[in-house]
């Protein structure tokens, strides 16, 4: 008898982290701030692309060689074929490993592995790789379709199909069921392939969710293309290369709007709740993710447009572009609150997923040899040095964070707006890492 | 720079304001005993399609004996979603059950039957 629980994959969840260390944590984050504002450099250090360094010459061969791209390709290609097994044959039990895999190793996995090796997801990504062997077949051009892209769609489509998986794996009370997992997945190959097709391989880097989401988390990484040249940069010069396209605002709100929903959803006071307003659970947890977006969104939104800017002359900037260009300061808070939030879900979790996939129509097999292993719960073991890590990622992606808004508003604030302009996105800031933490804490 | 200062204290003050708010006494009516060697008991009532507690917060000890005291006018299923899972069905009357949960963590007990959490463990 295999027990589906009522929230998902996963069973215990992480001790609240101690009054103590959260007001220490959100104090520290406070007192960096306005450091920063008030000490930090008052010209911009990354305003303009600097050059990398060269990544050595031997590695970017072997990176930029077609036998390594396809290599990581049919890699990519064969774990999602194996997947798919379990997915649609394998028994729709919670240890089904496709589960796992959906939730844990794919959508949380990613953000490691995309902070240290860069745009992964591009790299094993299938439908990519499906659209390529498409249009080797039909003899077409891969990067193009019946028509471009329209600029000014930006990463709208990526931010709605966020939204999407969001839903499915917080909201959806067959979340833990194979049937909506098969049908969103069918859905996601469905967009993909027939966008690409009308808009050519580019639909990949605006639509897909996944990899929308990996290439930004790969700003923080150390590695950068300049043309089609590896190299290394440091983190925060790379942060400052995100293109700021319309809907990445949508986007930073949708990946740390839901990962705060996530924390609250499990607050008794939520679950009671939604039991006494009586509506379908559904419907009340649809609206709730729904307002945690869209409160990340509109209250950046209106902090980063709470400053005066130049109207004329060579620094000129509308201020409905500001939330835009400074979107890509929210991606380091949304790695150090993802981090506080799955690292140990990630390690534990992902081990258990490990050992599953050698077992895909859980009938006993050992087909990779680690159905045997045993789940180490370390981590678990030590609630206080895991409260401690998780309060320093949140701290650590905020002040990553401050300081790219500080960069980026010198750039386009006018002097005399330098300080005060700055103070809103500040204040937001602030809340967010208090809220983030005030969720740790379990939230009453 | 004096605006920003001051702005600074009022936001420390805010903060610390909100986390000590925060740690309000729960109310669930649980009915829960600990005694001297750390098993803690739970006393849990369904009677009419409801079950006494429901979300409730409840300390435990890690290692320590859990013991369920269930009441019940139905019979029915309790599911406690710890690594590893514990599953409990109960019997039309009074049924009890112990168990332990080794790992620090959060963990939820569930009435299967009634699709309703009754107790989020706070295991220590």
């Amino acid at each position: 008898m295999f027990l589906v629980p009522l929230h998902g994959l996963g069973g215990a969840k992480d001790l609240p982290i101690p009054l103590a260390l959260a007001v220490t944590g959100a104090t520290a984050a406070l007192v960096v701030s306005f450091c920063v504002l008030a000490l930090a450099w008052r010209t911009p250090r990354y305003q303009e692309v600097r050059p990398g360094r060269r990544a050595p010459a031997a590695l970017a061969r072997v990176v930029d060689s077609a036998a390594f791209e396809w290599t990581l390709r049919v890699v990519g290609l064969l774990f999602a074929a194996y997947v798919t097994w379990a997915l649609i044959w394998g028994p729709d039990l919670v240890n089904n490993p496709a589960l796992g895999t959906f939730y844990v190793l794919v959508w949380v996995g990613l953000v490691p592995a995309s902070l240290l090796f860069g745009r992964v997801v591009r790299v094993f990504s299938p439908v990519r790789t499906i659209n390529l062997l498409l249009a080797k077949v039909t003899g077409g051009d891969p990067a193009v379709g019946l028509t471009t892209y329209p600029a000014r769609l930006g990463y709208w489509p990526a931010a709605v199909g966020l939204l999407a998986y969001v839903w499915q794996e917080l909201v959806d009370p067959q979340s833990a069921f194979l049937g909506t997992v098969r049908v969103w997945l069918a859905a996601y190959l469905a967009v993909m392939l027939v966008g690409a097709a009308v808009f050519g391989d580019e639909w990949f880097e605006r639509a897909d969710p996944f990899e929308v989401y990996s290439n930004l988390l790969s700003k923080l990484s150390f590695w950068g293309r300049e043309g089609d040249r590896l190299v290394l940069r440091s983190p925060l010069a790379n942060l400052a290369t995100v293109a700021p396209l319309p809907g990445l605002v949508a986007v930073v709100a949708v990946l740390f709007g839901s990962t705060a929903f996530d924390s609250y959803k499990d607050t008794i006071p939520w679950q009671q709740f939604v039991i006494d307003v009586g509506l379908a659970p559904t419907f009340t947890n649809t609206v709730a993710l729904l307002v945690f977006c869209l409160l990340v969104g509109g209250t950046f939104t209106a902090a980063a447009m709470s400053t005066g800017v130049e109207t004329t002359g060579p620094h000129a900037v509308r201020r409905s572009e500001l939330p835009n260009l400074l979107a890509h300061s929210v991606i380091p808070i949304v790695v150090g609150y993802m981090t506080a939030h799955y690292l140990s879900y990630l390690v534990e979790q992902g081990q258990v997923t490990l050992m599953q996939l050698s077992d895909p129509m859980v009938r006993g097999d050992n087909l990779l040899g680690t159905a045997n292993w045993s789940v180490n719960y370390w981590l678990s073991f030590h609630p206080s040095l895991l409260a401690v890590v998780k309060v320093l990622a949140v701290i650590a992606g905020h002040v990553v964070g401050v300081v790219a808004a500080h960069d980026r508003a010198l750039r386009l604030l006018p002097a005399r707006h330098h300080i005060t302009g700055q103070i809103g996105m500040l204040v937001v800031m602030v809340a967010y890492t208090a809220t983030g933490l005030y969720l740790l804490m379990g939230g009453f | 720079m004096l605006r920003v200062v001051r702005l600074c204290c009022t936001l420390v003050v805010a903060l610390l304001l909100l986390a000590g708010c925060g740690g309000g006494a729960s109310k669930d009516g649980t009915s829960t005993k600990k005694d001297s060697s750390g098993a803690t008991t739970i006393d849990i009532t369904f009677k009419d399609g409801k079950v006494t507690p429901q979300g409730a917060k409840v300390e435990v000890q890690a290692g320590k004996p859990i013991k369920l005291h269930i009441v019940a006018d139905q019979p029915g299923e309790l599911h406690v979603h710890s690594s590893p899972e514990h599953e409990f069905e109960y019997k039309a009357g009074t049924t009890d059950e112990s168990f332990t949960i080794k790992q620090p963590g959060v963990v939820d007990m569930e009435s299967h039957t009634l699709d309703k959490l009754v107790a989020q463990l706070e295991v220590r």
